[in-house]
């Protein structure tokens, strides 16, 4: 079929968007063991700072995108500083409790702060459509896929090759141990929830000039991610990275077989991943 | 883990078994009665969350997929077969509870987040199925006509239930039924077990606790009463749609049982009653509602995590100067 | 409880819209209106409610009914049938109104309209599209709303001929509208013709439609008939675009909002709608109905707007003509009413479906709607 090479393309270029909310969910979660039911709120903040930066002050697109992920950087900050300060030592139902009022609280607060209405944050290019080999694509998604490949190379050299990121991998695998050779636990946290935060809020900005941002873009963010984390394995960056170009093709071609369980064919693959490999494809038995 | 009721835990009960047999006549208008018989189901749902999430530490966050399976099961027996509120009842919480067992299959094998998140995923995908196939569910529109039933026998005075004062009654008792047994079972040496696979898994195991099969008691009862509840509500309301799976209700659900006081039952009750009402009261803010809501829950989850029989429990003990008394 | 009773009804009568000038004086007659203010139709239910309180405002300011004043009770029903049911409770039995409008979406109309039953009090959708609601033998329920069956009847043979072409696909949102304008459609368009060769049904969260307009681009269709509301509109035009999809395209829903052309603007050009009011109808009615809507909120009004205006107006009229404030009266005025509405006279059949307005077929140009058609619906 010759429209083959543009469902691979679309399904890379959502996928590439799991992926970067994904990478902050796992780096989260692996570091904190805190599953954040509101990491789909940064995303959403983060197209509303931009919204607001680019629309509504007037600032031009790069601006306004530094700006909000900046925006986004501080919120998770103080979040980290305050909310899940607490919540780190607190029991698993009650930080997964705590995370989903703080995602409803965030959802209504922009609700009544932007309004229902859905918007789009103006696109810095003027081009509307590009083919390329037959594949229809947009300058907006060709910026995306390119902003994730470099995301995934800052972040692997980062993680690799930098002091901190090397206390990041040590605590990811061994908390109590990291802390007794006098790694700075409270720093390490704050550092990866801003990353984490603001990757997502980078993720929002793009995908708010290809497609709408509203209040309840979060929440539905925060599904996907979820799924592409239990597909990847839940505390490994490649498997976050995998995991959400693999859930971005297979609703890609899902949607060939059948429009309206497309979102189904994400969900069983995470049920079959569960059954037989369930520490998911990349993840390390914990 | 002593079940001697004291004297004044009679008092209370008995005033508030008077209390709710006389409702109907104390608050006026059919709006509160409204409320009031959906506070009951919610204490069914609340109730059944909890021997999941309470008392066995299973953060399960399907509860509501198993209501509206039930809510479903029942509407079509009644649209298609006739069949009335008293045989759709175990036909939806029976109906709930094999899905439950099937889904306990995959599921239960895995713990902590991933079975969080699997939860998360299933009610999604019952969501899906409830919206696509339309040929049985009618899709988002839902299906509507389902009538509350009525008392017929031989001998008996008959009994129209589609009067919100007879449903309440009606609601009233199946809730009471329900609540017992579910304290029952907690209260049982199965619940004892529950507790042991709660506080530490591998401990249980190794005394001899079959966990798998537990967890699986757990969640299976858990999703019959919740499915239960689903028929009472579709019966009474006329109406099932999609929407019943949303994850609102599942967190509604949630916030009844942190919040009342988990692995507590009285807890449940109290939260579902309160946050029943609550929502209701705070309708008046409309655009604010649902951020007032949260933010409630995010201050009480932080601050108060054994929930208000905690609260109770702490204010108790300050006033009686003893620190001896243990929640479970 | 009392006590909680009471502070309720204290916060409520504070928050309530008194549309009233000098409402101290004259008695208020209470109407109830359901909308959704939240969730992802609040955008269209903010509409709806504008329109309506026009309309009480035309009433209020006219004084003919003994200087009585109406006041609109609002409540938010969210397009989710549970949250739609509880407000119309609230309102009829503990707010006392004597009739109610709303509940927008067909699914909360479809469980609202058991209440309005349940307690003899008229309701009037000006919103709901499902075919079965009238059907259901519930004489308090009146739709004014043209259903997507009667619009594909009324413009089914003037569609084919702006299509160029047999075939047809389908683009619509997954609720019940969205699934009915597919079912109906594709009735009217087969008689008048056509071949259905693709029907994509997408979620209304859904942002990426890439996967669904492929598989449209695959069956190669002469024309497209597209279904969705503000939030989905803009996404399926831009994508639309993106993808070079050169067929004709036809729409209900909010392809003419305002809100639709301020994110759009000339990319939704070309378009035809399928709608049951514009604002460019120049009828004395609608030009009126512009005027003031303009006057009030400083913009043009949309089908929404229009259908909220209606439904407000159709209660005032029969309370106006009947003379009378109970609910049974004023749902036997509404029954044999006639009210002039922006697009026309409205009368309603003896199942309480109305007809006899007009509906348009429009053509964006500019981010306007210009009409290219009209039709009367007849007496179902």
């Amino acid at each position: 079929m010759d429209l083959i090479p543009q469902y691979i393309f679309n399904g890379l270029v959502v996928g590439s968007s799991y992926a970067l909310i994904a990478v902050g969910l796992t780096a989260i979660f692996g570091l904190m063991e805190i599953a954040n039911f509101a990491h789909g709120q940064f995303y959403m903040l983060g197209a509303f700072f931009a919204y607001t930066l680019t629309r509504l002050l007037g600032l031009d697109f790069w601006t306004g995108l530094v700006g909000s992920v900046m925006g986004v950087m501080i919120v998770g900050v103080v979040l980290e500083r305050t909310l899940f300060r607490i919540l780190r030592g607190a029991s698993l139902s009650s930080s997964v409790l705590a995370t989903i009022a703080l995602s409803i609280f965030l959802e209504n607060l922009a609700l009544n702060v932007w309004g229902p209405r859905p918007q789009k944050i103006p696109t810095p290019f003027e081009t509307g459509s590009i083919a390329f080999a037959g594949v229809f694509t947009t300058p907006e998604r060709l910026l995306m896929l390119a902003v994730t490949v470099v995301i995934v190379i800052l972040l692997h050299v980062g993680l690799r090759h930098t002091q901190t990121g090397k206390a990041i991998r040590a605590t990811f695998q061994q908390r109590e141990a990291a802390a007794l050779v006098g790694i700075d636990i409270d720093r390490l946290y704050t550092l990866t929830f801003a990353i984490g935060a603001g990757v997502a809020g980078l993720a929002g900005v793009l995908l708010g000039t290809i497609f709408v941002v509203q209040p309840a873009m979060g929440g539905i963010a925060t599904l996907k991610a979820f799924i592409v984390v239990t597909l990847g394995g839940i505390s490994s960056f490649a498997g976050g990275i995998a995991g959400g170009l693999l859930l971005g093709l297979a609703e890609s071609f899902g949607a060939i077989i059948s429009p309206a369980y497309k979102d189904a064919v994400g969900f069983i693959l995470v049920m079959l991943v569960l059954l037989y490999k369930p520490d998911g494809l990349f993840g390390k038995r914990s | 883990m002593k079940s001697r009721v004291s004297l004044p835990s009679w008092l209370a009960l008995s005033v508030t078994a008077l209390i709710l047999l006389v409702l109907p006549r104390l608050i006026g208008t059919d709006y509160y009665l409204h409320i009031a018989i959906i506070s009951l189901v919610f204490v069914i749902l609340a109730t059944s969350l909890d021997i999941l999430v309470g008392y066995s530490g299973l953060l399960s966050l399907c509860h509501t997929a198993f209501f509206a399976f039930g809510a479903y099961a029942a509407a079509l027996l009644f649209l298609h077969f006739q069949m009335s509120l008293w045989l759709t009842m175990f036909a939806g919480g029976v109906f709930a509870a094999s899905i439950a067992w099937l889904l306990g299959l995959l599921v239960l094998s895995v713990r902590g987040h991933r079975f969080i998140i699997t939860t998360v995923i299933f009610a999604e995908i019952g969501r899906l199925i409830a919206y696509n196939w339309t040929d049985l569910t009618q899709g988002q529109i839902g299906l509507s006509g389902i009538r509350p039933p009525v008392f017929d026998l031989p001998g008996l005075p008959r009994i129209d239930f589609s009067s919100r004062e007879a449903y309440y009654y009606l609601a009233l008792v199946v809730t009471t039924t329900c609540v017992t047994i579910i304290w029952r079972i907690t209260h049982s040496p199965i619940g004892w077990r529950m507790l042991a696979l709660r506080e530490n898994e591998a401990l249980a195991e190794a005394s001899g606790v079959d966990t798998r099969r537990i967890a699986t008691t757990a969640f299976v009862s858990s999703a019959f009463f919740a499915g239960l509840a689903g028929a009472v509500y579709a019966h009474y309301t006329g109406f099932v749609s999609p929407d019943l799976f949303y994850f609102t209700y599942t967190t509604t659900m949630l916030i009844m049982v942190f919040l009342g006081g988990k692995g507590t039952i009285i807890g449940p009750v109290m939260g579902a009653v309160l946050f029943t009402i609550l929502p209701e009261a705070l309708r008046v803010t409309a655009n604010y509602r649902l951020m007032t809501f949260s933010a409630i829950l995010l201050v009480l989850v932080v601050f108060a995590p054994e929930g208000l029989v905690g609260l109770f429990a702490r204010i108790r003990r300050r006033f009686a100067g003893q620190g001896s008394v243990q929640d479970a | 409880m009392s006590k909680f009773v009471l502070r309720a009804q204290a916060l409520a009568v504070t928050t309530t819209l008194l549309l009233a000038g000098g409402a101290c004086l004259a008695d208020t007659i209470k109407v109830g209106a359901v909308y959704p203010l939240t969730g992802p139709v609040a955008e269209d239910g903010a509409t709806v409610l504008k329109g309506a309180k026009l309309a009480v405002k035309l009433f209020n300011d006219a004084g003919e009914f003994k200087g009585d004043k109406i006041e609109l009770l609002v409540e938010d029903g969210a397009c989710i049938p549970a949250q739609s049911v509880a407000a119309a409770e609230k309102l009829v039995s503990s707010s006392k109104v004597v009739a109610l409008a709303g509940a927008f979406c067909s699914s909360s109309t479809g469980a609202t309209m058991d209440v309005a039953l349940r307690y003899k009090v008229p309701m009037v959708s000006g919103v709901s599209t499902a075919p079965n609601l009238t059907e259901r033998g519930n004489p308090y329920l009146f739709r004014i709303q043209a259903t997507s069956q009667m619009l594909a009847d009324a413009f089914a043979p003037k569609m084919m001929e702006l299509a160029g072409g047999k075939k047809i696909a389908f683009l619509v949102v997954n609720d019940d509208w969205g699934r009915s304008i597919a079912q109906y459609y594709k009735t009217s368009l087969e008689r008048s013709g056509a071949q259905p060769v693709s029907t994509q049904i997408f979620d209304a969260n859904e942002t990426d439609l890439f996967s669904y307009i492929t598989n449209i681009k695959r069956a190669e269709p002469d024309a497209i008939m597209m279904a969705a509301n503000t939030q989905n509109a803009v996404t399926v035009t831009e994508q639309l675009r993106q993808m070079n999809i050169k067929s004709r395209l036809f729409a209900e829903g909010s392809f003419t909002a305002k809100s639709y052309y301020d994110v759009v603007g000339k990319k939704g050009d070309g378009i035809n709608g399928l709608m049951p009011y514009v604002s460019t109808y120049d009828s004395p009615m609608s030009k009126k109905f512009v005027e003031m809507y303009k006057a009030a909120y400083g913009e043009l009004p949309n089908n929404n707007a229009a259908a909220g205006f209606e439904e407000l107006t159709i209660i005032t009229n029969a309370i106006k003509t009947s003379g009378k404030i109970d609910p049974q009266s004023i749902r036997d005025a509404i029954a044999t009413s006639t009210t002039p509405g922006p697009a026309g006279d409205i009368k309603f059949n003896e199942k309480g479906q109305g007809y006899g307005f007009t509906v348009f077929l429009t053509r964006n140009e500019n981010a306007a709607p210009m009409i290219e058609g009209t039709a009367q619906i007849a007496k179902p």
